[in-house]
């Protein structure tokens, strides 16, 4: 196992933000960690690149202990954390060369991969520019190259792709296939549940600093909330016949503002979409921003 | 309190702020060849002219020794305040880097060393100049050098200490107040501390500074003493503490 946690726990003060998960990340394994905002994911995540020291439970990664072997373990893992904390003294390239340095590479070595980092983020040209000088997006494909820098065998991404326009987060992507058929194992977490769907192995969804579902995408989704999805806005007066006739259906729903997302794998009565009233209705595949609504949705569950 | 767990990759720390350094170095230069340059001719030339000589010597060799200490000891206290504040809290350069090997204590450790560096490039402009002018007459003065380290690593983590606790650029008004200009002024640059009613002396004596102008005064007249032991052995054991106070206290601050 790459990452294994047991009853991993994390207090700040005395409120607990992380409540005694339990997960493991094997070898070459893409894994998500998701959530809504507040649920404890960068909190885990920093406990497992060692920068934050766990309140109780277990956590080890390479089977190493992060508290007693973090030079180890830190020596062969990337980060991209969730904020930006490039070197505004440096340059563009200066900021990958000086990163190889923290890291020990010798610096014809760090020259030669800080070069082809910046092709494969697309930033050859800003090399020698100041870093207060890039957009937003430019400065997170920067710190995804930064983590790369010492070909780590454990990457761990906390929103890698938050900021990017479709084409640098597609590349992301990408980059982030080839490396994992080179072995690297990558832990992320995302708030964009169709890239999870796509990129992910395996996914965690956290709440409330508690695992709710762990398991693979497409199986999560088949087993919970079914193969397929209408999205309905039925006329406002509707309404509450509406709960009504879907309850009695047996039809599992959920509503967010004036839409309801009707699951109807598993009605157990005779009802069509159709039949409702509607201004609006799509018949789609059900997906995992779906299942994550469900399973997080506050004001949403039925 | 634990004892600083830093490795030698401290160097690394210390080494990206020399990379950054390096780029406006020329202007380091010149900010703190003026400052030295000013005291040396308002003190030392305009003040000077009306002391024909003190504790026998020039009123410009009097203060000399005392200026190299007093300009590193305002570089080093600049260093690691805004300097390390701003990398600390509004850079977030310590974040990024404890994501590698380095550890906190490696980072707060380079941060010393690299702040009594600072100081050591101050003195030597300073030491320089002075000796140009011909202000020193023993080759004792060379031992100004480890002295100027000693301090450097003294302040360096006096000053962090003081940054562990800040929330904002405000603070390092309070410590210019507080002890920066008390150390400056009541350490015995300009004056011998004899004019000085005791209560003040006594403030004086466990100011830093006080022994350092004490000695390096004492080397540029070309005398070595048993005296200086004393005073010594107080700096190292005070810079030590506060070394150790210094990482403990930025641990505490910075591992959430
Ligand atoms: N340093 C801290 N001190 C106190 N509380 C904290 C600290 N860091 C995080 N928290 C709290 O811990 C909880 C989890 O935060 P965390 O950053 O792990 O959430 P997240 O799942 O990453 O959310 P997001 O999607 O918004 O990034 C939040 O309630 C947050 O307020
Ligand atoms: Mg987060």
């Amino acid at each position: 196992m790459i990452i294994c946690a047991t009853n991993l726990t994390k207090k700040f003060g005395s409120v607990e933000v992380v409540k005694g998960i339990n997960f493991h990340v094997a070898s070459g394994e893409c894994f998500g960690i998701l959530g809504p905002n507040g649920a404890g994911k960068t909190t885990t995540m920093r406990m497992i690149y060692c920068a934050s020291p766990l309140t109780s439970g277990t956590l080890t990664v390479f089977d190493l202990d992060v508290q007693r072997h973090f030079r180890t373990i830190k020596a062969r893992l990337g980060v991209v954390p969730q904020d930006n904390n490039l070197d505004d003294d440096l340059t563009v390239i200066e900021n990958l060369l000086m990163y190889a340095e923290y890291f020990g590479i010798a610096k014809s070595e760090a020259l030669h991969r800080a070069e082809s980092l910046l092709e494969f983020v697309q930033l050859q040209e800003k090399s020698r520019d100041r870093i207060s000088t890039l957009s937003g997006g430019m400065k997170r494909r920067l710190i995804l190259a930064r983590g790369l820098i010492n070909r780590p065998h454990l990457l761990i991404l906390d929103e890698p792709t938050t900021g990017l326009d479709p084409e640098a987060r597609h590349l992301v992507w990408q980059k982030l296939r080839s490396l994992k058929e080179n072995g690297t194992t990558v832990v992320l977490t995302t708030h964009y549940m169709e890239d999870a769907e796509q990129v992910c192995d395996r996914v965690a969804i956290m709440d409330l600093g508690t695992i709710i579902v762990e398991g693979n995408p497409v199986e999560l989704v088949r087993g919970i909330v079914g193969t397929e999805c209408y999205e309905l806005e039925p006329f406002p007066a509707t309404d509450g016949f509406l709960d009504h006739r879907l309850r009695d259906a047996g039809v599992p729903f959920h509503k967010l503002g004036a839409t309801y997302y009707l699951f109807p794998g598993s009605a157990t009565g005779e009802w069509t979409a159709e039949e409702i009233p509607h201004r609006r209705l799509l018949h789609r595949r059900a997906t995992l921003e779906d299942l994550f609504l469900k399973l997080t949705g506050k004001e949403l569950n039925q | 309190m634990a004892w600083p767990a830093a490795s030698f990759l401290a160097i690394r720390v210390w080494k990206r702020n020399f990379t950054v350094f390096r780029k406006h170095w020329i202007g380091a230069i010149l900010v703190y060849f003026a400052d030295p340059i000013f005291y040396l001719i308002i003190f030392g030339i305009g003040l000077g002219g009306y002391i024909s000589s003190m504790e026998g010597e020039s009123y410009l060799e009097f203060i000399a020794p005392g200026i190299i200490f007093g300009t590193a000891m305002i570089t080093v206290c600049m260093e690691c305040t805004y300097g390390s504040f701003t990398r600390m809290e509004i850079q977030k350069t310590f974040e990024a880097m404890i994501a590698t090997p380095l550890s906190i204590d490696d980072v707060i450790i380079g941060e010393i060393l690299w702040g009594a560096s600072r100081g050591l490039f101050t003195a030597t402009i300073i030491f320089s100049v002075i000796l140009f002018l011909g202000l020193f007459h023993s080759p004792w003065v060379i031992l100004i050098f480890p002295l100027v380290v000693l301090e450097g690593i003294l302040l360096a983590s006096i000053s962090l200490v003081v940054t562990s606790f800040a929330s904002n650029y405000e603070y390092v008004n309070y410590y210019y107040a507080l002890f920066i200009a008390p150390a400056f002024y009541l350490s015995g640059i300009f004056f011998p501390l004899e004019r000085f009613p005791a209560w003040l002396q006594g403030i004086a004596y466990v100011l830093p500074m006080t022994p350092l102008v004490r000695i390096s005064r004492a080397l540029s007249k070309g005398v070595i003493a048993q005296w200086m032991l004393g005073p010594l052995t107080w700096l190292i054991l005070f810079a030590i503490a506060c070394t150790v106070l210094a990482v403990n206290l930025m641990k505490r601050r910075l591992i959430k």
